[in-house]
């Protein structure tokens, strides 16, 4: 028999009111890995996250994590399922040590194997040093790495991480993903707006208006990217960046700071033949790879203009 | 030498303690006039106190800097009449409207009524704000209060405005409009001075400043950190067939190209630049090699470059112990 996927949803939907938060989510996770779930704010990250971890009611053909049923066993699947929600969910007052002390009594934990556990996990965040320092003294990087250990200590086989770093500093960012990759076995479902680390996940889902955009590894979502990416070098006067603009075949020009790069259908003989149209004989190309930021602009504005189209 | 040459912001060995803890450890730098200027630090390594100095809240314990060309020890109030300061945590007055709280900050400032709704014409429709401005802030979402708090923190006409992690909590398409806003204001010759936890978005920067421990370990443009870093100007090859790229490596390497160690099977060369001229002769020789023979540009992102330097610094720092 096939073992049952980590997750499995089928035509999920929530609306909290007259609003439409989640349209239709459809998604699987067969394997462990560190599954990313991006889009922007009110796009539905967070009422996914809570769905999986049982704290919203909601439809669904499907909805099931480690085989369990979401909807009606909800108990079974919270002993294998760790949840660091986006608000701060520690104790401020009690001291790093203790607070470890306190997930570890919700979940049961024997006392020897909490200890062994504890010494692992804070060995791993770098926190050994710092286990009598209150929650609230510890710094953004440090919190976060202590929310992180505290779901960890029942040694959950589903990790949801609500966007765990939002906020954070680069270097504390980095010790947390250290953490998250030495963590084999565990499927990690984490929200982030972060594009860069959108990047670092094994794979990803792009969420808009409560739908999956499109999903896959990073490199699968970028080669969905319609166009070719070119990025143009030399005499590039307002003007020419204003006639470009106008030609139906550039379908996007963007520049950042001194970086123009144009998204085309066109092959690169052709665009050079166009820009020589354009008398920009002094300009030449170089192809780019399209970034998520590419991709994920793309989708937004194709979202939007569905629902135009839909009225 | 006309006011306009003198920089913006002149910083020169800039030091502050606390009792035996040194912040800011002798930090130098400039930013030009209509200069994007992104300051990029970890929580704890000086950046607060840095702009806290600069804005003239906070005492220097030793160095020089000036602001606007006015000196930071002994002309602080004239200082905090010229800057503008945005922040996305302290911001907005969530029960007022956007004109009520850009009425607010005007009053701050003493600007008069008719001076204030004059700005307030100029800058709402700028800003996209036009058709806001009457709803409360709390119902607006957080692409729209962070144009409202740049409304409020331009109000007063400043010459330099310093914006505090603008776009945290902010999604990709606000960010965007919200750079291009920063970069058109520069090119009418604000200063801007940017810190931000998203560092991807320092490539809108002109110039970049890394701060770690108090020291600055870094200062130059986005490209010239990355090519610092990276050792070159570093592109990679592309075909399909490695048997091509295996060739062009070759005959790279023999007429004087510096051909990086392979990674991921990946044939990469570091240029001592990214000029269009050194580009454009790359291709023309590798267009003699296969006419399906192109590159791309193979640099580290700003994020890579200040990761990679403070673990560089760490280990150095351990080795010395």
């Amino acid at each position: 028999m096939m073992p049952a996927p980590i997750i499995a949803l089928a035509n999920l939907r929530k609306r909290f009111g007259s609003t439409v938060a989640l349209d239709g989510i459809n998604l699987t996770i067969a394997r462990p890995c560190i599954f990313g779930v991006v889009g922007p704010d009110g796009a539905g990250k967070t009422t996914l996250l809570r769905i999986l971890v049982g704290l919203l009611e909601f439809d669904a053909t499907t909805a099931t994590v480690l085989g369990y049923n979401i909807a009606s066993q909800a108990r079974t699947i919270k002993a294998h399922l760790g949840y660091v929600p986006q608000a701060f969910s520690l104790y401020p007052d009690l001291s790093v040590q203790h607070n470890l002390e306190f997930f570890a009594e919700v979940h049961g934990l024997p006392r020897a194997v909490f200890l062994q556990r504890a010494e692992e996990l804070l060995a791993i965040a770098q926190l050994d040093k710092f286990t009598t320092f209150l929650a609230a003294s510890l710094s953004g990087g440090m919190k976060q790495k202590l929310a992180l250990i505290c779901a960890l200590l029942h040694q959950p086989q589903v990790l949801i991480l609500d966007e765990p770093n939002n906020g954070v500093d680069v270097i504390a960012r980095n010790e947390v993903w250290t953490i998250l990759r030495q963590l084999r076995h565990v499927t990690i479902v984490m929200s982030t707006g972060y594009l860069d680390e959108a990047e670092r996940c094994d794979e990803l889902a792009y969420l808009y208006k409560g739908r999956i955009r499109v999903q896959g590894t990073p490199d699968a979502v970028k080669a969905r990217f319609p166009w070719q990416v070119y990025r143009l070098l030399g005499d590039l006067s307002p003007e020419f960046l204003a006639a470009l603009r106008q030609t139906p075949w550039a379908k996007r020009v963007r520049v950042v700071a001194e970086t123009v790069t144009v998204q085309t259908a066109l092959t690169r003989p052709d665009v050079q033949a166009a820009l020589h149209d354009l008398h920009g004989d002094g300009v030449s190309l170089e192809p780019v790879t399209p970034t998520l930021e590419m991709v994920f602009t793309e989708l937004t504005e194709q979202a939007e203009r569905e629902v135009m189209s839909d009225g | 030498m006309s006011e306009d040459d003198t920089p913006t912001i002149l910083v020169e060995n800039l030091t502050r303690r606390f009792g035996t803890f040194t912040a800011v450890d002798k930090v130098s730098f400039r930013v030009e006039r209509g200069e994007v200027f992104g300051f990029v630090g970890a929580n704890g390594s000086g950046k607060s106190t840095t702009i806290r100095m600069l804005c003239g809240l906070l005492a220097p314990t030793a160095g020089q800097a000036r602001v606007a060309g006015l000196d930071i020890y002994t002309q602080a109030d004239r200082i905090r009449s010229r800057i503008g300061y945005m922040s996305q945590k302290v911001s907005l007055y969530a029960n007022l409207t956007a004109t009520e709280n850009a009425w607010f900050c005007g009053g701050l400032y003493n600007l008069p009524q008719a001076r204030i709704e004059e700005r307030q014409a100029a800058l709402f429709p700028r800003l996209g704000l036009v058709g806001r401005e009457n709803t409360l802030v709390r119902e607006l979402p957080s692409g729209i209060k962070q144009r409202i708090a740049l409304a409020c923190a331009l109000l007063h006409d400043p010459d330099i405005i310093f914006l505090d992690e603008p776009t945290a909590g902010v999604d990709l398409i606000n960010r965007q409009v919200f750079w291009d806003l920063i970069r058109e204001l520069a090119a009418e010759g604000k200063t801007l001075f940017v810190t931000t936890h998203y560092l991807d978005e320092m490539e809108y920067a002109h110039h970049v400043g890394f701060i770690d421990r108090g020291q600055l370990i870094g200062f130059d443009s986005p490209l010239g950190l990355k090519m610092t870093f990276a050792g070159g100007y570093r592109v990679r090859l592309l075909h399909d067939d490695p048997q091509v790229l295996a060739q062009a490596e070759e005959a790279l390497r023999s007429v004087g190209y510096t051909v990086a160690p392979r990674s991921n099977g990946e044939v990469q060369l570091l240029l001592d630049d990214g000029s269009k001229a050194q580009l454009d002769r790359l291709r023309h020789f590798l267009q003699t090699l296969d006419p399906h023979l192109d590159f791309t540009a193979a640099l580290p992102s700003i994020e890579e470059v200040f990761a990679g330097m403070i673990r560089q610094r760490q280990a150095a720092h351990q080795e010395s112990r």
